[in-house]
């Protein structure tokens, strides 16, 4: 069954944009142009996530989230914001949005994080002490990590990128996303540094082993599984 | 201050004039005794002509019956005699045969050590030599008098001046640090910070009010041209990232791997155009001294090891290491975005620039307040006169860092420091590398 998507969005251009983005990807988009529209929608009808701008007219993206979460809508929220600083992130993620994107956005981006967010519904994560994923296998007691039980090398660093590779397999992973949540590093370093990671990280995991585990996904980011 | 100058040349004057008064009175006073022993000694010695030593003794009875003791002298030395008199019992020392008037210190038992004598010494013969003195008793009593009253005028004087002086201090100094405060808080950012106004009318109300409209004008400019580069830089934004959009989308459709090239060097570029107009927005929001209030307690340690690990494969891939040396966990209060982001652009900078380097060294150490971070690699460094222009917001180096680069990296770091109320500094390191240092009051 089809994905039910919120767009909160004042800007019909931007509005148009991601809906029919969306609607493309094959989710069930509905979109409202002012904020208490928006939080009507929001209250009365179960969405599986929630696309807010931060700036509407009539009642302001934050205020929405704000009312949204006082009346115990849990519905995950990504903010879209055109503030572009870095400052407005930490402000929407501690006010209660699950993730939050600074305008302008890539599509791309739009998506991966939109997906992971509906991979995750609310509930936490059990506590794992093996991840896995196909052959891989990533243990979180001795940090070993096997594939087709073959032991596999890998540095701390390459460790801590597999093991959130692992976390969410299957999943489309932007550049942007890995950095934040493997590094907790907030921004576009500009160089290819996340390719480098992969690349050496696929040469360790992926030579010798079939199939190849680890895909690129062209103008979007890396997805670790089997493909389909 | 120059209230309590002026109270300390009234001081000195008042003293100058009261040991003046001093001296004229001493000096009226002595001339009155030796005028009056003159007189003794030329009466004595009428005596001693007239009648001999006979009268001369009547006549010093006659003296010493009607003149204090405690006062007046009187000695007679005949050679071959012990002397006799009133008041003294020896001739004093040093003192010669004849002499018109002198002054020597009064050795009797029971009088001060400061007491003295004024004596006149005549030969009335050959044989016999006449002292007549008058203890200075009056000299003495005004001298310490005047000592006093001088001792006293300098001293209250004094105590009055410096605590005038230390009051007029504090006062002043609070009024100034009014305007202290105003301009480093501005200097720190925060424009629209003014001199609250007092209705005093003053000297200091003036400065206030010329400080305020300058600041008011300062930060018009400042805002005018923050508009300019926001919304340029703003306004470039939603083009550059519907061009990446559809890069992308024409990146799943085509099928020519030359087009599939060209669009993925396209797609590049308008990405490292992005990131450029991001570095602008952000310098111009960190010069604003926006995200202040963001500032959180992070662990620096943590931030340069991830940094590390980040652009850890990125380094090795061009032969160069990157290693940590810190104090752990090494605490800080500060905006940790934009310092994870100030410190990446160096170590970027090192690993794009430091053409033929081998190691990169990122440093971190606390003392009291202050935070140092440095990150040193061993490339050609930059020479000193370049230094200056490194730090410009769009300038590049061409000549000594010949990779690509927006130019925005140091000018953004040194934003970022300015905007910790610290500072940035480029020097070079032992091997002629460059170290770029931060200096940041931020220790948490």
């Amino acid at each position: 069954m089809s994905k039910r998507i919120l767009v909160i969005e004042d800007d019909e251009r931007t509005a148009a944009y991601i809906a029919k983005g969306l609607t493309d990807e094959g989710f069930l988009v509905e979109t409202v142009h002012d904020g208490r529209d928006g939080l009507f929608h929001a209250t009365d009808s179960a969405f599986d996530a929630i696309i807010l701008d931060r700036m509407l007219p009539g009642m302001d993206g934050m205020a929405v989230l704000a009312a949204m979460r006082a009346a115990q809508v849990t519905t995950p929220v990504i903010i879209l914001s055109a503030l572009g600083s870095v400052d407005a992130r930490v402000a929407g993620l501690t006010s209660g949005a699950n993730d939050y994107l600074v305008k302008p956005f890539a599509f791309s981006e739009l998506l991966a994080r939109l997906r992971l967010l509906l991979a995750r519904p609310g509930a936490q994560q059990t506590e794992e002490t093996v991840l896995r994923c196909a052959d891989i296998e990533m243990n979180l007691i001795n940090r070993q990590v096997r594939r087709a039980g073959q032991k596999v090398d890998l540095q701390p660093r390459e460790f801590r990128l597999l093991e959130f590779l692992l976390r969410n397999k299957e999943r489309v992973l932007t550049r942007t996303m890995m950095l934040e949540g493997v590094w907790d590093y907030h921004f576009d370093p500009g160089t290819n540094v996340v390719d480098v990671h992969m690349s050496r990280l696929r040469r360790k995991l992926d030579d010798g082993f079939d199939p190849p585990l680890l895909h690129t996904i062209r103008g979007a980011g890396y997805m670790l599984g089997k493909a389909d | 201050m120059l209230l309590s100058a002026f109270l300390l040349i009234q001081l000195t004057a008042l003293a100058v004039g009261l040991f003046t008064m001093h001296r004229a009175a001493s000096g009226l006073l002595m001339a009155e005794t030796r005028e009056q022993v003159a007189t003794e000694v030329d009466a004595l010695r009428g005596n001693y002509e007239a009648g001999g030593m006979p009268l001369l003794r009547r006549a010093i009875a006659e003296r010493l019956r009607v003149r204090d003791a405690e006062e007046f002298v009187i000695l007679v030395r005949e050679k071959g005699k012990a002397p006799w008199g009133g008041g003294i019992a020896r001739w004093p020392d040093g003192v010669p045969r004849s002499t018109g008037w002198m002054i020597v210190p009064d050795t009797r038992p029971g009088h001060p050590a400061d007491a003295r004598i004024g004596l006149a010494v005549t030969q009335l013969s050959p044989r016999v030599d006449l002292l007549v003195g008058d203890s200075l008793v009056e000299e003495a009593r005004l001298r310490r008098a005047s000592e006093a009253a001088i001792f006293t005028a300098v001293g209250v004087g004094s105590l009055v001046a410096i605590i005038f002086a230390l009051l007029m201090l504090r006062l002043l100094g609070r009024r100034i640090d009014e305007f202290t405060e105003v301009a480093e808080a501005v200097q720190g950012g925060d424009l629209d910070r003014r001199w609250l106004r007092s209705d005093a009318g003053d000297s200091f109300d003036r400065l206030g009010s010329a400080i305020n409209a300058m600041l008011d004008r300062v930060e018009r400019l400042v805002g005018e041209l923050r508009m300019v580069t926001d919304s340029v830089a703003h306004d470039l934004r939603s083009p550059v990232m519907r061009l990446k959009t559809n890069l992308e989308q024409a990146m799943g459709t085509v099928r020519d791997p030359a087009a599939a090239e060209a669009l993925a060097s396209a797609i590049e570029e308008s990405d490292s155009l992005h990131r450029m107009l991001d570095a602008a927005l952000d310098i111009s929001r960190a010069e604003a001294g926006i995200g202040r209030d963001q500032f959180s307690r992070f662990s620096m340690a943590e931030l340069l090891f991830d940094i590390a690990d980040v652009f850890g494969p990125l380094a090795e891939d061009r032969g160069i290491a990157i290693s940590v040396e810190t104090e752990e966990p090494l605490l800080v209060t500060g905006h940790r975005e934009l310092l994870q982001r100030a410190i990446s652009n160096l170590v970027e900078n090192a690993i794009k620039h430091a053409v033929g380097g081998k190691a990169i060294t990122v440093r971190a150490a606390a003392l009291d307040r202050a935070v140092t971070l440095s990150v040193e690699d061993d490339g050609p460094g930059i020479p000193q006169h370049l230094r200056e222009d490194a730090l410009k917001r769009f300038s590049r180096l061409d000549r000594a860092r010949t990779t690509s680069g927006a130019g925005l990296g140091l000018s953004l770091v040194k934003t970022i420091a300015t905007m910790h109320e610290g500072d940035l500094l480029l020097t070079s390191g032992a091997a002629g590398g460059l170290i770029v240092t931060l200096r940041l009051p931020i220790a948490a």
